[in-house]
């Protein structure tokens, strides 16, 4: 066997997690929970540079339970040690220049009628409002929450939650359960990237150490000072600018985001424990007003390019997070892909130091990933719309794509929701998210002609009643906060 | 553009996707206005394919409201719990292809990563051994599945055997029953519409017209609509499945009725063992560059497992695809949409996916380019991944003892199948998908049978002890062994629930 063929055959047993910011925190937790201990894992912060990180948004999916439970994060550590509060959606106000109003949130698949899709029954009776049959919609625009109970008998079980974050204090959480595992978090800048054949071969950092690995693992967002050492492309596709502000609050707000359209692009309100945090959104050209809207107290800012890696995965070096791709932070988006990128990354954890099949897989469901979660924030934007306003113009004209325009096309012109493969938006995301922008059916399915009328307006009737009931008699997300943080500092430990 | 409802159905040929198709569109429409007319000639025969099934019919039987007993009473269904392939890696092996999961996952991670390592480390049990349903098969046992997840019952996955011509006169009752109209006759003449291309009517022999908004073409192989009048095109995929014949034989029912189908790998192609409740089908799908007819009908005989009750019947076909399965107002459903050998009983499932996204997709008058355009992206998806997952039980294989398995050995992947080859081989990474019939499962039931093996398995089973996943592999067997011990004999089991014809129940009792 030739040297090198014994070089690619060498197991791989030695990690190196660059950047620690949010990307960093959660990626160096996760890894180091179902990684075995075998493989070593070196974890480098390379300086205060996680600004862009406010472009991970305030919300996060309700996947986030199950992935953060993998990465040995629980949600009484979120609720008891980080500002972190519950999330039902994103509430839209004044939205586009059609100035359009709804709540987007998550939700267990609607009810079927004789295999006929819930919307379909709406589109016969011509309803074009869909919330007042979404439980989780309906709580948080009277910023109520509950946990959703297993049982399927009420209409609080259909609902799904994510979280209100701070991406700051949320990634120290992650921060935390890496370090309790044993993970050992070194300071210093980088000096240079030693690269040999497409590899990353070592990292001479400034304090003098030289860091060498099998894998590295770029966190060191849009700047991506890995991936870029080895050519990396981006595909840059919208220039955005972002400003946040923390305002004091005693009393935790509302159980959803609040995005608020505006002329310069769009602003959000976030309830976290104890504060609100405030981010607002334009083209670098309106910067300044993007600015005045929190009137002198922006704490944060960035400059971002929206768009992606040609290909995140490059030798040996997989870039995660903002180092791969930068989405806007209209929806959960952001944190989705962050979350994909690090599950993607376990199920390929090399098994050896040639790494060729597992980039090659990597990438391909990064590229699917990337696209997918594209297509549904460009949703959020009717095509073409006509505005002076350089963020509503810019967001207008982004190409929708072949896989856009079909599904776009079928359901509004019948109401059939095209599904791709392992999508990361499900079909209720989609329904509730066309609901939103006013795309209506053109026709439905026939079968739906089945029920009486009257019938299926009593049906509807009931269950929107029912869901008004019963989200009068759950409690407000402070009070709600205040029992459950209540009941966990009481546990025996 | 306003809906204009279609208010004709016209479906062409009685075969099975001719009546499934009828059965499925009358119980979804009923009670709406539309008229649905099937045109079946008894002069033209029809090929049956199709006699193993997988789970899927089972939800196709479900929403047409059939009782499962009186469904395996009249087509003397036998339950299925996968296929044996036998002689497929290598000459004297065998393996089973269940419906259900190789174990259970642990802390997220698929059993056979775990099964990996335990070969790693000397362990001697096949993967099989801690499969529920390939142990219960090769028991020729069978019980329905348990809804208790804690059981091992719980996983299987179950569908059937049974005669083909039998089902699809017993999904005419059904459909007759329910306002389909039948009519008897040869069609002659098609009649396209001279501004928009659209069928406009079929002529029969006896000069009568029949005219209809949307046409179904179940007319087997020629598409006399689809291919015939329209000239959609075929997409010939015989470099990558070069059989193009088979024949096919009936024969006395076995005695032990194995409650699965039986594909073994031959020198110039397959032969079929499908044990049903009254007699056994016996067939060989063959590859006419590499064997002549009369030599594939000498060795068929030669292998039968019992008395032959038929003469041989010969077929003939291309396996390939229509390029498109819906083109202007016809959409082909069947063998008029493509033909892929019967290896993994898909033919019968491709006929239960065309109707469904048809009933999904379903047109009014205006025929919209984008309702065409969607059903030919589901369907083409569907016939591809079921492509890909055929062709790898022909190179998955250390075979090269004849000049057909030298031409698989030779060939050129698609680059999708090789790329998900490459990817098991590595580490057991199974590329999966969402939409396509068969599941990461399947996969590793193929490639682990056919003596892929893995090199590495997911580093995160290292988690886990080297003590406790013995402990917990061999719990695994123990419940798979008590289970099996528990279950009842498969024909006993089909006579203790009801569901045994006259005639089996008759030479059993």
């Amino acid at each position: 066997m030739t040297r090198a063929m014994d070089q690619q055959d060498a197991p791989m047993t030695r990690i190196a997690i660059i950047g620690a910011g949010l990307a960093g925190q959660i990626c160096a937790a996760a890894l180091r929970a179902n990684l075995p201990s075998a493989i070593d894992i070196k974890w480098l912060d390379t300086g205060r540079d996680q600004d862009s990180d406010i472009f991970y948004g305030h919300t996060t999916p309700p996947e986030s339970y199950g992935f953060n439970l993998a990465a040995c994060v629980n949600e009484p550590d979120l609720v008891l040690n980080s500002d972190t509060s519950f999330s039902l959606g994103t509430q839209f106000t004044a939205w586009s220049p059609q100035n359009l109003e709804w709540v987007q949130c998550s939700h267990l698949p609607l009810p079927v009628m004789d295999s006929v899709p819930f919307h379909h029954h709406l589109a016969r009776l011509d309803i074009d409002n869909i919330e007042p049959f979404l439980m989780p919609s309906i709580m948080a625009r009277n910023g109520r929450f509950a946990h959703p109970p297993p049982n399927t008998d009420t209409p609080l079980s259909r609902a799904e939650y994510g979280y209100q974050i701070d991406p700051f204090t949320y990634g120290r959480v992650f921060q935390e359960a890496a370090t309790q595992h044993g993970l050992v978090l070194t300071n210093s800048a980088i000096e240079a990237v030693c690269v040999k054949d497409g590899h990353i071969r070592s990292i001479a950092l400034k304090n003098g150490e030289k860091l060498t690995a099998d894998l590295f693992i770029d966190c060191t967002g849009p700047k991506a000072s890995l991936l870029h050492a080895l050519g990396s492309a981006y595909q840059g596709k919208r220039a955005l600018f972002g400003a946040s502000s923390y305002q004091a609050q005693s009393v935790l707000g509302f159980s959803c985001r609040h995005i608020h359209g505006t002329d310069y692009g769009w602003v959000s309100e976030s309830a976290l424990q104890g504060r609100r945090i405030n981010m607002s959104v334009s083209a670098p050209e309106d910067k300044a007003a993007a600015r005045a809207a929190h009137n002198g107290a922006v704490t944060t800012e960035a400059d971002v390019m929206l768009g992606r890696r040609d290909a995140p995965w490059l030798g040996n070096c997989v870039g995660i997070g903002h180092a791969a791709a930068i989405l806007e932070p209209i929806s959960t988006a952001p944190i989705r892909a962050l979350q994909r990128d690090i599950e993607r990354l376990l199920r390929l954890i090399p098994v050896s130091a040639d790494m060729s099949v597992e980039r090659r897989e990597y990438n391909r469901l990064f590229d699917d990933d990337i696209s997918h979660m594209h297509m549904f924030n460009r949703s959020f934007f009717p095509p073409g719309e006509t505005t002076p306003s350089l963020y509503w113009k810019q967001a207008s004209e982004q190409p929708l794509g072949e896989k856009l325009t079909r599904k776009l096309t079928l359901f509004e012109d019948r109401g059939v929701l095209v599904t791709y493969d392992l999508e990361p938006f499900n079909e209720q995301d989609w329904t509730i998210l066309h609901f939103g922008m006013r795309r209506t059916a053109g026709r439905y399915d026939r079968v739906a002609d089945r029920y009486e009328k009257r019938d299926l307006e009593r049906y509807l009737n009931t269950m929107s009643q029912a869901i008004k009931t019963l989200a009068a008699k759950i409690p407000p997300h402070h009070i709600y906060m205040q029992g459950l943080r209540k009941h966990l500092s009481n546990r025996p430990s | 553009m306003t809906p204009t409802p279609i208010k004709s159905i016209c479906i062409v040929g009685g075969g099975t996707a001719g009546w499934m198709t009828a059965a499925g569109l009358s119980n979804k429409f009923s009670d709406l206005d539309i008229d649905i007319t099937l045109i079946e000639s008894e002069q033209i025969g029809t090929v049956g394919v199709g006699e193993a099934t997988l789970p899927h019919i089972r939800f196709f039987n479900n929403t047409l409201g059939i009782s499962e007993q009186d469904f395996m009473k009249a087509t003397q269904a036998t339950f299925k719990l996968g296929i044996e392939f036998c002689d497929w890696g290598n000459i004297g092996d065998a393996y089973i292809h269940p419906f259900g999961d190789f174990g259970m996952p642990i802390n997220g991670i698929e059993f056979y990563h775990f099964w990996t390592k335990l070969c790693q480390n000397s362990n001697t049990h096949r993967l099989d051994s801690y499969s529920y349903p390939v142990i219960l098969a090769q028991n020729n046992k069978f019980g329905h599945p348990s809804e208790d997840i804690r059981q091992i019952e719980s996983t299987l996955g179950y569908a059937y055997q049974f005669d083909s011509s039998l089902y699809g006169r017993f999904l005419r009752d059904y459909a007759q029953s329910r306002n389909v109209i039948r009519k008897e006759g040869k069609i002659v003449t098609t009649h396209l519409n001279a501004q928009n291309g659209n069928v406009q009517s079929v002529q029969l022999e006896d000069g009568s017209r029949h005219t209809a908004d949307l046409f179904i073409d179940c007319s087997g192989f020629r598409g006399l609509l689809i291919e015939q009048a329209l000239r959609a095109g075929y997409e010939d995929w015989s470099p990558w499945l070069p059989c193009n014949r088979a024949i096919a034989v009936a024969s006395e029912r076995l005695t032990d009725l194995p409650p699965y189908t039986r594909a073994t790998a031959c020198k110039a192609g397959w032969q079929w063992r499908i044990p049903l409740q009254h007699r056994t089908g016996n067939g060989y799908v063959y590859c006419s560059d590499y064997i002549s007819d009369d030599a594939a009908a000498g060795d068929l005989l030669s292998k039968l497992n019992s008395a032959p009750l038929t003469d041989p019947k010969q077929l003939y076909f291309k396996t390939g695809r229509r390029k498109t399965f819906w083109s202007k107002n016809v959409v082909a459903i069947g063998l008029s949409a493509g033909f892929l050998e019967p290896l993994e009983s898909t033919s019968i499932h491709l006929i239960q996916e065309g109707i469904t996204e048809l009933i999904q997709l379903f047109p009014d008058m205006h025929m919209r380019t984008s309702d065409r355009d969607e059903y030919n992206r589901r369907m083409s998806l569907n016939y591809e991944r079921v492509r890909d997952f055929l062709l790898l039980h022909y190179v998955a294989t250390q075979r090269d003892d004849s000049p057909m398995w030298q031409y698989f050995q030779n060939m050129t992947l698609p680059d999708s199948l090789q790329a998900k080859i490459d990817a098991w081989k590595t580490r057991g990474h199974i590329m999966k998908y969402q939409f396509g019939v068969f599941l990461p499962a399947s996969w590793v039931a193929v490639m682990i049978g056919q003596n892929l093996i893995p090199a590495h398995y997911d580093p995160r089973v290292d988690m886990l002890s080297h003590d406790r996943l013995k402990a917990e592999a061999e719990s695994l067997r123990g419940a798979v062994r008590d289970g099996v011990d528990r279950a009842m004999r498969h024909d006993a089991y089909i006579q203790g629930y009801g569901a045994a014809s006259g005639t089996f129940a008759q030479r059993s009792g």
